[in-house]
């Protein structure tokens, strides 16, 4: 499968090539800025007809959907902050309209460890559920000064997950903020009560500084009648022992986890496992609280 | 001559500081407690007297100790301020703001001492953690997360009582009030809150009580505290984060793994922890030990009243906002 990545997010990028230098069947044949794609309105012309797939990694154009329409490619929606709900949703419909797939990226759930307390909760392992809570806390990117904030970029993943694992109809949902770097909105709590009286908090930040051994870290905790699970989803540290000293051994992210699972996603004729009906939901509750 | 103590509830508390007390120069005077059999038991324990009653005991102390439900600490104050004896009492101060308060004017206009029983800031995590945070080690504290877990305390023994939220508090007060000090040690008052839980559920068909709470600070800042009294597997769990504009400092007494499943099937019986601790870092006899040489020496207490108070106030404001499903604003802090 050949794919095209559009977007300069180089980190993310490089999570994508790794991924699909370990899959084996995919392969990434270029990467182009969203801009220089909607001014030549088409794939350049070595690739067109020869990719299947687009890996988005910025906002999706209205240009760029003709395009896509054109070449009939499975996509992979993974911008750094998502569009409004109100153009989700006619993004969403337009897609379907024309028969194109688009899978928007919500990594929480595409984590292995998320896809494990998934089964068990399905399985009705934990009894009758009754909360959720969710940290996910990442190293703020270096040279990045003025960022969105944690609840723009990071509510919607994590409003996705709670939805996915407990479902339900949000009956309060509100947001404690703070802010670690002056003006900068880094800390985001939501708190959340459904209709069936489960709650959770779902608490995303950039609060990891950069001499932290991670570069992030999610925990998910669910508890019910029957049991709880703990998770500490990414666990990326390992300590290295030797007669002189004992250190740390990171090695950076997780996220090409999350990367590799989408791209299998992308690869297969399988309905896609969250659809921008989900993304858009899920931004119509951030778009509550702005 | 030594100080004499009077111990007022022969609990797990009272038993827990009798064990401590012994150690230090001090003379345990004697127990009550509102069943005689384990005041008896207790005195017999430790050497001391059994009393018939609160009054008794405190007209035979220098020092009353309230190891009771926090619902009966303001009539043990009442009584104690009546015959100027200085008090220890356990935390919470009390159920109540307005019991906290009345306890408070009450020592001040006796001239008494006051000391309340916060006994985490002697554990030497979190002492440290505060140390950190006013040497500037990690910039002014901005977030603040904990967690304390362990199973259900009216599985402990014959302590149902534990499960009367309207005496207790549920886990707000009983288990997340020593976080919620730490985290105004850390970063001052608390002026919203918003609690999400199990303390008003009545239609759960396990005992347990939860807690999701979340806060903002007057001066700024948010916290993130996790109560939680339905751990099945008997463990214990305690565990921070304190993040400041320059740094931050962890805590966990868990070991970190991927993934941790508990079940209720066989659940373990909440059991406190055996004494592991070296003498020198018991924080409960460290406590003692500092309340001893703060009432000798008339200097204050690492835990003053009206920060007890506050931890009242905060706790009570998250047990109404899960009563009530709303945030609470706490009264008397400027937004």
């Amino acid at each position: 499968m050949k794919l095209l990545l559009v977007g300069s997010d180089m980190t993310k990028a490089a999570a994508y090539r790794r991924a699909a230098d370990t899959l084996g069947d995919c392969e990434i044949v270029g990467q182009v800025a969203a801009g220089e794609l909607s001014r030549r309105s088409a794939l350049p012309a070595a690739l067109t007809g020869n990719v299947h797939g687009v890996i988005a990694l910025e906002r999706i154009s209205d240009q760029m959907i003709d395009m896509l329409i054109k070449e009939n490619a499975r996509t992979l929606y993974d911008p750094p902050i998502f569009d409004s709900a109100a153009r989700l949703l006619e993004m969403a419909d337009r897609a379907a309209r024309n028969n194109l797939w688009i899978l928007p990226v919500l990594p929480l759930r595409l984590l292995p460890v998320a896809q494990r307390i998934q089964e068990q909760v399905t399985a009705g392992v934990l009894g009758q559920l009754l909360y959720l809570k969710l940290t996910y806390s990442e190293r703020l990117p270096a040279g990045v000064s003025t960022p969105s904030g944690a609840l723009a970029k990071r509510g919607c993943g994590a409003l996705d997950l709670l939805r996915w694992l407990l479902g339900g109809e949000i009956a309060d949902l509100q947001v404690a903020r703070g802010s670690l770097a002056p003006g900068f909105e880094d800390v985001a709590i939501l708190s959340v009560a459904l209709a069936d009286k489960t709650y959770a908090t779902l608490d995303v930040s950039w609060s990891l500084p950069h001499g932290y051994p991670k570069t992030a870290s999610i925990t998910i905790e669910i508890g019910g009648t029957s049991g709880s699970i703990r998770s500490d989803a990414l666990n990326q540290n390992a300590q290295l022992y030797t007669r002189q000293s004992s250190r740390s051994l990171n090695w950076g992210s997780d996220w090409h986890v999350e990367a590799l699972r989408s791209l299998k996603t992308l690869a297969t004729s399988d309905a896609p496992p969250s659809a921008l009906e989900d993304l858009a939901w899920a931004q119509t509750q951030v778009e509550k609280l702005a | 001559m030594s100080l004499s103590i009077g111990i007022l509830g022969a609990g797990l508390m009272g038993e827990w500081h009798a064990l401590r007390w012994q150690r230090l120069p001090v003379k345990i005077a004697g127990f009550y407690d509102v069943s005689p059999e384990n005041a008896a038991v207790l005195a017999g324990k430790f050497a001391a007297q059994p009393f018939a009653s609160l009054e008794a005991l405190v007209q035979a102390a220098d020092v009353v100790q309230i190891c009771t439900p926090s619902v009966f600490h303001l009539e043990a104050v009442e009584i104690a301020a009546a015959n100027g004896k200085d008090i220890f009492c356990e935390k919470p101060l009390a159920r109540r703001s307005h019991d906290a308060e009345r306890i408070i004017k009450v020592a001040e206009e006796a001239g008494l001492r006051l000391y309340v029983g916060q006994v985490l800031r002697f554990f030497h995590q979190y002492r440290r953690t505060k140390q950190a945070i006013d040497a500037g080690e990690i910039g002014a504290p901005r977030l603040i997360r904990a967690i304390r877990a362990a199973g259900h305390a009216a599985e402990l023994g014959n302590r149902r009582w534990f499960a009367d939220v309207e005496m207790t508090g549920g886990v707000a007060f009983e288990v997340s009030l020593h976080d919620i000090d730490f985290a105004c040690w850390s970063m001052g008052p608390v002026k919203r809150v918003l609690a999400r839980g199990l303390s008003y559920r009545d239609d759960l068909p396990i005992l347990a009580d939860h807690m999701l709470l979340t806060m903002e600070f007057a001066a700024g800042g948010v916290g993130h505290i996790e109560g939680n009294w339905m751990v099945t597997d008997g463990t214990f769990r305690q565990q921070f984060e304190v993040v400041g504009d320059k740094g931050r400092i962890d805590y966990d007494s868990a070991p970190s793994e991927a993934l941790y499943i508990s079940l209720r099937e066989e659940p373990n019986p909440f059991q406190l922890p055996e004494e592991t601790m070296h003498e020198d870092d018991d924080p409960y006899l460290l406590q003692l030990r500092h309340f001893l040489a703060a009432l000798q020496d008339d200097k204050p207490f690492l835990i003053d009243p009206r920060d007890a108070l506050h931890a009242v106030q905060v706790a009570e404001a998250a047990t109404e906002s899960m009563r009530t499903g709303v945030a609470v604003d706490l009264p008397g802090v400027q937004i």
